[in-house]
């Protein structure tokens, strides 16, 4: 695994550690918030639990699982045990069946590079402001997710050819009235090779944060699509009928003014992830000596390839090419770089801006839903150089 | 010190392309005291680890100092990095914060604590910035999912939130998790 240092060292070190003085040095040091296994996380909720990885940790491709984000829409389930989980597979199937994790074991292991992203990362940036866990960039982080192809347990199950949909329960301990935590996949990204139920992640088993002892793993699309604590997978004819399908997870068919209702009817699931980059460092609102000024960051754009980052250090006005690192997987975000030369004192805003191999390039301003999801404008930060 | 660590503060100093001789003076005063504070060396030999990327970057931004030979560039560079470390450590650890967080004072206080708190803790409110139309959404869909509202606080609590969570407060900063215990 690459680590931090490594990157960083490849990057001509001052330049960049100048640039990126971590957020933690350059604000009050208000108290921690004890969460096991999870270090140096912006805590956007404790109960349930919500970590929001910090910008500053772009910086390796792959995440350390203890600085990768954590999203729950309910409380995480309190028993899990390992010997006496079991996963069911039902529904639209020829042989029903039940999986233990040393059943799971015994099936071909699959390893996908995924970078996994919150479908509403970014919330907080939509103006107006929606309701939802107020996400700033970081919902978002790289592992490296091992375990069976979701194909080859559906196979053995034999799936009927009226099965179109594959649902996925998990354990999450549902609070008050609140929907249960449900959502299927079509059938064919269910029977894509990539497609995990992953039980391993960066070569450890899942933690419970990440969805022990076995998640879904549906790469390149939106991180609701993977389930954790998986207790059932069962085949459906029809998309399954839920609150997180439906309110729950739509984006309107054409973009719309800001803050103006969607109606229903105008709307589609989300699958795919959208084309993104994001800052690393200089971090928003440092101050930098004259020089050379690593700008650097993370770019992904769901299930295409990342073809370009762009760097401006003028408001937009020009753009420059970065340098791409080369760790690359299909599913997985590109580190880049930009060695610029900060010649006179003064106020910048640098921006980037990602361009896929299909074609999609960040707007400007992205689409305003009522539910703040896929936010994907242009990145910037402010920086002041003296 | 044993010699594992020295090496180690060696090697993480060697990297340090420069530092200035007020903060190497400052720091030597300080490494006596933090090492006491630390209490064990082994102690020390992990925080010098864990810490030494955030006390490279601090150390960089520092200029104007020329090392009249490498032994004594290593060795002040390597003082400076372990008290940096050393106290950087002791910065980031303060008291743990309660983990649930409080909603603000007023006369809908308790009542919404209660209302709101049951399903999810308090920070999730604290960190809205909506306005009245869209807290009239959300509380009408939490009551619909459980929460506890008197048909005759509604109208309050709303107000209650719209008040205090709208889109003109200043933005929400969060805290930082310490994930000191390791994971289950």
């Amino acid at each position: 695994m690459n680590s931090r240092r490594d990157f960083l060292k490849h990057m001509t070190g001052a330049a960049v550690l100048a640039g990126g003085v971590p957020l933690m040095w350059a604000l009050p040091q208000a108290a921690t918030v004890e969460v096991p296994g999870e270090d140096g996380l912006l805590v956007r909720s404790f109960r349930f639990v919500d970590l929001e990885t910090p910008v500053e940790y772009f910086n390796t491709w792959l995440t350390p699982t203890p600085h990768f984000f954590v999203r729950n829409h309910m409380h995480e389930p309190s028993e899990l045990d390992a010997k006496d989980w079991r996963l069911s597979v039902g529904g639209e199937i020829e042989k029903p069946l039940t999986l233990s994790l040393a059943d799971l074991s015994k099936v071909e292991t699959h390893s996908v590079v995924n970078t996994l992203e919150c479908a509403g990362n970014g919330r907080s940036l939509h103006r107006p402001q929606v309701p939802g866990v107020q996400w700033g960039k970081g919902a978002v982080s790289t592992a490296r997710f091992s375990g069976p192809r979701l194909h080859d347990i559906l196979q053995r199950a034999g799936v009927k050819p009226t099965g179109k949909h594959v649902m996925f329960r998990g354990l999450d301990e549902v609070p008050g009235k609140v929907p249960p935590f449900i959502r299927s996949i079509p059938i064919e990204k269910a029977l894509d090779s990539d497609t995990l139920l992953a039980t391993h992640m960066n070569g450890s088993p899942l933690t419970k944060h990440h969805g022990f002892p076995a998640r879904a793993l549906v790469p390149g699309w939106i991180g609701a699509a993977s389930c954790k604590w998986l207790t059932e997978i069962k085949v459906l004819e029809n998309e399954f009928v839920g609150n997180f399908m439906s309110p729950g997870y739509r984006f309107p068919n054409q973009p719309g003014q800001p803050g103006e209702a969607v109606k229903p009817e105008d709307t589609h699931p989300l699958t795919a992830l959208t084309v993104k980059s994001v800052i690393s460092a200089p971090s928003d609102g440092a101050s930098l000596k004259k020089g050379k000024v690593t700008v650097h960051g993370a770019a992904w754009a769901g299930e295409a390839d990342i073809a370009k980052v762009e760097i401006s250090t003028d408001n937009g006005a020009t753009w420059n090419a970065t340098r791409l690192a080369h760790d690359q997987a299909r599913y997985a975000w590109r580190l880049w770089s930009y060695d610029w030369k900060a010649g006179n004192s003064g106020d910048y805003t640098i921006l980037s801006r990602a361009t896929d191999n299909r074609g999609r390039t960040q707007p400007s301003t992205a689409v305003w839903n009522p539910s703040g999801y896929l936010y994907n404008a242009i990145d910037q930060v402010n920086i002041h150089v003296s | 010190m044993s010699r594992n660590v020295f090496r180690r503060v060696l090697k993480a100093g060697y990297t340090v392309k420069k530092a200035s001789s007020t903060v190497a003076k400052r720091t030597m005063e300080k490494v006596g005291r933090t090492l006491a504070k630390l209490g064990t060396v082994e102690k020390a030999e992990n925080t010098v680890e864990e810490r030494r990327f955030s006390a490279v970057s601090i150390v960089t931004e520092d200029t104007g100092f020329s090392p009249g030979g490498r032994s004594l560039h290593q060795t002040l560079a390597a003082i400076a990095l372990l008290a940096i470390a050393a106290v950087s450590a002791q910065a980031q650890k303060p008291a743990s914060a309660s983990v649930n967080a409080d909603l603000p004072s007023g006369a809908m206080q308790a009542k919404a604590t209660t209302a709101c708190t049951e399903c999810h803790e308090a920070r999730i409110i604290l960190q809205q910035r909506l306005s009245k139309a869209a807290w009239t959404k959300e509380v009408d869909k939490m009551t619909k999912w459980g929460a506890l509202v008197d048909a005759a606080d509604r109208d309050a609590l709303i107000d209650y939130l719209s008040a205090n969570f709208s889109p003109d407060k200043p933005a929400y900063q969060p805290q930082r998790s310490s994930g000191e215990k390791a994971a289950k």
